[in-house]
Order: structure tokens, then sequence, then C-alpha cells
């Protein structure tokens, strides 16, 4: 059972619309971010994130992100593993995200 | 102190649980204390077999094809990330027995209580939402 937060696209959208200091991170392929991350967002495949995760602030409210909300879960559940707090996986993925993107 | 949500749910249907559990997620999302008591038809929304009993209106069934679309997660999906993040669900004693109905109809992680248990929440709520 996963104990790990979640939280809806358009409660994120919402969130970001009102100034809140999120710190987004995309856990997808390079190839498949190129059609666009959400504005702001860090991309670290899943794939590197053994290697690279220290590049993600431990003191930030940082929220996770991949295509359907599967791989950032995996990605969540490692972070807490090393230690990380204060995290959202979104719930849905990019394909939920109506929001604009970069 | 964080802002208190109270919501009631006392309608079936589809519709009711969406508009319940986004409100519901939402006061997650902003780290709100939510409770939700759920009454009457809203039992549905709670009960072990909530994805045959819970339906959309006839005239609402094109919109089921977009939730799809948009990936947006189930009712029970949401239910459980709800009962993760703490929000208390709370079913009516005095429906449930009306109805016929028993603790293992439902979900895990729900309270059963009776209305003067929820208004003890709901006096301090910062918001009430009746849906």
């Amino acid at each position: 059972m996963s104990q790990v937060r979640g939280i809806l696209a358009q409660d994120l959208e919402e969130r970001l619309k009102r100034g809140d200091k999120l710190q987004i991170i995309d856990v997808r392929e390079p190839a498949e971010v190129a059609s666009g991350m959400i504005p702001g967002a860090k991309n670290i495949p899943l794939s590197e994130l053994q290697e690279r995760f220290r590049e993600i602030d431990p003191h930030q409210e940082t929220v996770m992100v991949c295509r359907s909300g599967a791989r950032s879960e995996r990605a969540c559940q490692f972070l807490m593993a090393q230690g990380y707090s204060n995290l959202w996986n979104l719930m849905g993925g990019m394909l939920g995200w109506r929001g604009p993107v970069q | 102190m964080s802002k208190k949500v109270a919501i009631i749910a006392s309608n079936g249907g589809l519709e009711t649980a969406y508009k319940v559990l986004n409100i519901a997620m939402a006061g997650v999302a902003t780290d709100a204390e939510v409770a939700i008591f759920f009454t009457f038809e809203g039992l549905n929304i709670i009960h072990k077999n909530s994805a045959q009993l819970l339906r959309f209106k006839p005239e609402n069934e094109p919109f089921a094809e977009n939730f799809k679309k948009h990936n947006v997660p189930s009712i029970q999906e949401m239910l459980q990330m709800a009962k993760e993040s703490g929000v208390r669900l709370i079913a009516c004693q005095m429906t449930v027995d009306v109805m016929g109905l028993k603790p293992e109809d439902f979900i895990d992680g729900v309270e059963f209580a009776g209305a003067v248990n929820f208004l003890d929440f709901a006096y301090d709520a910062d918001v009430t939402v009746t849906f």
C-alpha cells in the first residue's frame, strides 16, 4: 500500500497560478518531455534518478510528474527512502494536465 | 492552524461523488483538515460496490468519455488517496441502519457516527458544503 501523497492536476494548476512555490520534477524520458513540461519543471528521467536525485532540493515542497502517474509514484517512493518528505505525486500524470506547457 | 473543511454527501450518483472528492482533494492539496459525512444515497460513494452503484445521470453519460481522456482518477483511487492523506470518512450510523446496511458493506477506514458527532467537527469548520 502506497503512502505517497497524491495531488490532482486541477489542484496543482491552481496552486501554481496563485503563486505557490513548488519544485516540479518530471521523470519522463527526454523524448517524452519534448512535447512539453509543466512550466518551471526540471526533467530528471526515472532511469537517472538514482544518480541525480541530489539535484532535488529536499527543503522545497516537490511534485513528481510523469505521463500517467505510475513512474512518478515510484520516484516518490524512492525519494522517501532517501529521506525526502514534502512530496506529491501528480495523480493521472501529464495525461491529465490541461494547463500551459513549456 | 490549518483550515477545516466539512463536507456532507447526501446524494448518490457519480456526479456527486466527483463533486465531493474534488473538494476533498483540493482540501488535501492545500493542507486543510477534511471530514466527509456520508448519508442516505451518499453512502453509495463509500460502499464496497461503488464501482457498480455509482452512475452518471443518462444525460451526462457523454462526459464519461472525457473523464477517461483526461485520465481523471477514479472515485475509488481518490477515496484511497483521501484516506491516506487523513481525510475522515464518516458514514451516518442512522441511515446505515435504516437502509439495512452493515459495516462490512463499506470500504476500510470508514467511521460510523451520527450527526451530533459530525456537527462537532462542522461547528469549527471554515467551510461546510453539502452535495
